[in-house]
């Protein structure tokens, strides 16, 4: 008798549940109204028609073992799952000899600072590799002064901060950044407490990225360094699955912490200006970050990727200060409302409309947001539009960066993947720790699609954290270095994307600062006019070539080439020029064979 | 003749004894008052019921048929923690009562105690392999604890004993669209929706997953399509506005976005994904005032839910995280979710009898929500009046 009642009482228990299941029903099924839409979705949005265009095929290849880059990554995992532990492993491609052909340097973590006995088994060691010209390297980093860095190294910049000709090196490194002066003989000299940038403040903090740009047109650049969460190995959280398992936290469970600006002074000094320019109470779990014009006045602004946490636009207000726009600009959150988990930046202008737009890399199952400049201050998310929103949310992305590969005149992109997690496959959601890498070919019509054509062997799966992009062979179009996560230092040759006219150059300030950074080059060859910056740190943690390469498609010669020069935005007008050449552009003077590269043979 | 009359004797006998242990049992105190109360129900008087099964309750804790009830009963008012202690009691009295165990694993998934809600719906499960919520609610726990494929299973395993189960169904492809498996929340979820064509969610939930392919006339019309029907079907989510208002936008109808985003407002006013909407529409119409007032709204609002997380995090790490579930309680509070505050203040409040900052709090509380509830004046949106 109790069954019977216990069997009906839980089937009217059962009975109630499923009645709460049931939905409204729709009183008047609607129409779609889909007619307008479609015509304006699917109509290109191309500046410029292009004429028609020869494709050929392009590939990367793993050139690591010819190239004699012998070099591992070390994360210094304890098993405790620190939480510092899955980010590391900055590359930069920078030519530290002066003698036109791309170098590497190569952040290493090691030990965990503050993980008690673990000091002395992982490599602490960066590695600095000079380029011999003839597609191998010759690793130099012993007595070159960047053996070590007392932190637990996290990312890269180049920059000539003191205009001496020279491109010097800052580190960013969990216990402190270090600074290094290049010493004009193969050597650097720490001058981190000269200079006044080790990044040692009061409270905790986790630098990530670095980028530099001379935000207040002084001819000196100025140095912006990302911080992530507030964090030690005394704060580490343990956070536990449900199977029982470790895993590392999201960033939600540590608080926030605040990025750091440094002024140039111009004496090869800095001062912290953090607060004046009013970005100290700007909650950061910062990652990547890049100096931008977006509003294209002649002022650099800054865009920050948070993890977690709403990211920053930081417009530039001309006086040292900067208001963070980013939620009216339209970049702080996904269309949904909620930040992402940003991690590394790329800028480009991807529709060859002269405003540079942004890429943002974000956490599995989260689509690459694509923030597309609207020219008034706004920018509108073109994740969905793009079809970038639809490519491969298993891949969890780092570097980042807006390039030319097959040299058509439009940006692509290329992603460095791998996850923070070491997941079992039930719980994974189709992502693994190792991942391919991704190319999104820029379609002409401000729509990308997954290349995995031209990937190569890219595609083979690894854990990448850095990612650079520079021309190592000096053969027209621009290879991939990548490092990560206990993975091999690694370097892709791009095949076939010189099939396609070219041009690069490499501009140098005289009024100002030295790297042209903040530059505006805009190119009009073959009826398409192309617009690139001279950029002074994107991706994650990493640096890339400062030259700016130009695909021509299939003409020869450049019609016009204007420089707009950043520090009084005087402009300069050449042309025309012939391409497949490496040009040198000292501020105020004509374009010159670049003495240092010369072109390789195709 | 010989072997009848055994027969009988042993019929009889066991007659008897059924009888007797039908006597005995409901002779008890429990089951007195359960079965007084179940006449009290019957005559339509569940108050009366009521204070029948919490005596027989405190009488003969050794009887489950009262615990029951009162489980029942605490499951129906929506006071599932209660409930979870009823039925709690009644399974280690009748621990291979598979129906007890999948009630009390709802109901502890219901007040958030989700490792228990985990074992009990794993042991009903065991006892009720054929039972479509067995099933079901072990795949959803499963899911839950990121255990896709275990999760996944469950729930194709529900949805062969139940084909079409509502709930089931969306769980299954929304759980395949987490995964990135756009073709198998398709093809799981399209037979179901063709036989319910005005299911709100399930359209939403089409129109989700229309989106992750990549963009094609075809996929916009049928992202629009779906969106639209689960708009106008009352969807419980705000995805299928944030979808078709952001399809406007990207085809350059902002005045259609506005509105669509403004009637997401009208039920879904907290929505960051609403309030994004509206700032981008503001932003593109150049309505600098509307549009600064929303990206502040919007601004405090992320600012909130990202705090919120933070300290939900806290608490699940930290049991002594008492202030954590203050400051959460408030800020719960701000952002709407009556209910869910009250379930904080109260915990803390009962974890900490002796507290009386925490307890004060709790009045505070009440004191607000009664006066709320003698003066409703719901917040004016900051969407202001519609643009035209």
């Amino acid at each position: 008798m109790n069954r019977r009642r216990c069997l009906l009482a839980l089937t009217g228990g059962l009975s109630a549940l499923i009645g709460c299941f049931k939905k409204p029903v729709a009183v008047t099924p609607p129409t779609p109204s889909v007619a307008p839409l479609l015509t304006s979705v699917v109509d290109p949005h191309t500046a410029e028609t292009a004429p028609q265009l020869t494709r050929y095929p392009v590939r990367f290849t793993d050139v690591t073992a010819q190239a004699g880059l012998q070099w591992k990554h070390e994360n210094g995992a304890t098993g405790r799952f620190l939480f510092v532990e899955p980010n590391s492993g900055g590359v930069a491609f920078f030519d530290y000899n002066n003698d036109g052909l791309l170098d590497i340097f190569a952040v290493q973590g090691g030990p965990v600072p503050g993980a008690t006995g673990n000091e002395l088994k992982f490599n602490k060691r960066n590695a600095l590799f000079r380029n011999n010209g003839d597609g191998t390297f010759t690793d130099v980093t012993q007595g070159s002064g960047l053996e070590q860095i007392a932190g637990y190294g996290q990312g890269v910049s180049v920059a000539d901060y003191d205009n001496d000709g020279w491109p010097d090196l800052y580190i960013t490194a969990y216990g402190g950044n270090r600074l290094f002066r290049n010493n004009r003989n193969g050597t650097f000299t720490d001058v981190t407490e000269r200079a006044g940038v080790a990044d040692l403040a009061k409270e905790l903090l986790w630098p990530q990225s670095s980028a530099w740009g001379d935000y207040d047109n002084d001819g000196h650049l100025d140095l912006f360094v990302c911080h992530y969460v507030h964090w030690s190995p005394a704060l580490d959280q343990a956070c536990i699955a449900p199977s029982g398992q470790r895993f590392y936290c999201r960033p939600q469970v540590y608080e926030p912490s605040h990025c750091t600006l440094y002024h140039n002074n111009g004496d090869g000094t800095f001062t912290d200006v953090t607060e004046k320019a009013g970005l100290l109470h700007l909650p950061a779990k910062s990652m990547g970050a890049a100096w931008f014009d977006y509003d294209d006045d002649g002022w650099m602004d800054l865009f920050v990727s948070n993890d977690m946490s709403a990211n920053f636009l930081l417009h530039n207000n001309r006086n040292g200060t900067f208001t963070d726009q980013a939620i009216v600009a339209g970049v702080a959150v996904a269309n949904d409302g909620t930040p992402q988990a940003g991690m590394g930046v790329g800028v480009g202008d991807y529709g060859n409309e002269g405003r540079e737009s942004l890429f943002v890399v974000n956490f599995a199952q989260q689509p690459k947001s694509v923030f597309h400049n609207e020219g008034s201050g706004l920018f509108t998310n073109a994740t969905g539009v793009s079809n970038v929103g639809s490519t491969n949310l298993q891949f969890l992305g780092f570097g980042v960066e807006c390039f030319d590969y097959d040299l058509d005149g439009w940006k692509d992109v290329v992603v460095g993947n791998g996850h923070v997690q070491v997941w079992k496959d039930s719980e994974s959601g189709g992502s693994t720790a190792a991942q391919s890498q991704q190319l999104l070919h820029n379609q002409g019509d401000k729509t990308f699609t997954d290349d995995w054509r031209s990937l190569g062997d890219l595609v083979k799966p690894r854990v990448t954290r850095g990612l650079a992009i520079g021309d190592y062979d000096n053969d027209g179009d621009q290879d991939i270095v990548l490092f990560g996560l206990n993975g091999p230092l690694q370097l892709f040759r791009n095949d076939g994307g010189n099939q396609h006219h070219w041009i690069t150059l490499r501009l140098e300030g005289v009024y100002s600062n030295r790297d042209a950074i903040g530059a505006k080059i805009t190119l009009r060859a073959g009826g398409m006019t192309q617009t690139q910056w001279v950029r002074g740190g994107s991706s994650y943690c990493s640096h890339s070539d400062t030259r700016v390469t130009f695909g021509l498609r299939d003409t020869a010669q450049i019609d016009a080439l204007e420089i707009r020069w950043p520090r009084d935005g005087r402009q300069q007008k050449f042309g025309p020029l012939a391409a497949n050449a490496f040009y040198w552009i000292k501020e105020g003077g004509a374009p010159l064979p670049d003495p240092r590269s010369k072109a390789a043979p195709k | 003749m010989r072997l009848l009359v055994l027969l009988c004797i042993v019929g009889g006998t066991v007659a008897a004894f059924s009888l007797y242990s039908s006597w005995k049992q409901e002779s008890r105190p429990g089951m007195r008052h359960y079965l007084k109360g179940m006449e009290y129900l019957n005559s339509k008087n569940p108050a009366a019921a009521q204070n029948e099964w919490l005596a027989g309750m405190k009488e003969d804790p050794a009887s489950f048929q009262c615990f029951e009830q009162m489980g029942d009963l605490y499951t129906e008012l929506k006071m599932y923690p209660e409930a979870a202690y009823c039925y709690g009691k009644a399974v280690k009295l009748v621990p291979g009562d598979g129906s007890l165990n999948l009630r009390l694993a709802k109901s502890q998934r219901s007040a958030d105690q989700n490792d228990a809600a985990y074992l009990s719906a794993k042991r009903a499960r065991e006892l009720l392999p054929d039972d479509a919520d067995a099933q079901g609610v072990y795949g959803l726990l499963e899911l839950e604890r990121h255990n896709q494929a275990l999760g996944l299973t469950a729930l194709h395993r529900a949805l062969q004993i139940r084909p079409n189960d509502p709930a089931y169904t969306l769980a299954l492809a929304r759980a395949e669209l987490q995964a990135t498996d756009v073709p198998a929340a398709e093809r799981d979820l399209a037979p179901y929706l063709q036989q319910h064509p005005d299911d709100a969610d399930a359209n939403e939930l089409m129109a989700e997953i229309t989106s992750r392919k990549p963009r094609t006339p075809k996929t916009i019309q049928a992202t629009t399509r779906f969106a639209e029907h689960a708009v106008a079907g009352h969807t419980t989510r705000e995805d299928a506005y944030t979808l078709l208002g952001h399809l406007s936008l990207d085809s350059g109808r902002t005045q259609d976005a506005l509105h669509t985003f403004q009637d997401g407002y009208t039920r879904f006013g907290n929505s960051e994904a609403i309030l994004k909407g509206l700032l981008d529409c503001y932003a593109r119409l150049n309505d600098a005032p509307h549009r600064d007032r929303v990206a502040e709204v919007l601004q405090q609002t992320v600012a909130r839910h990202q705090r919120m997380t933070h300290l939900r995090d806290q608490v699940s790490l930290h049991a002594d995280a008492n202030e954590a579930v203050l400051e959460l309680a408030q800020l719960t509070e701000q952002d709407g979710d009556l209910n869910r505050a009250q379930f904080f203040f109260e915990r803390l409040a009962q974890r900490n009898p002796g507290n009386a900052r925490y307890q004060a709090a709790l009045e505070a509380f009440r004191s607000r929500m009664k006066a709320a509830s003698e003066q409703p004046a719901p917040p004016p949106p900051p969407t202001g009046t519609p643009h035209e």
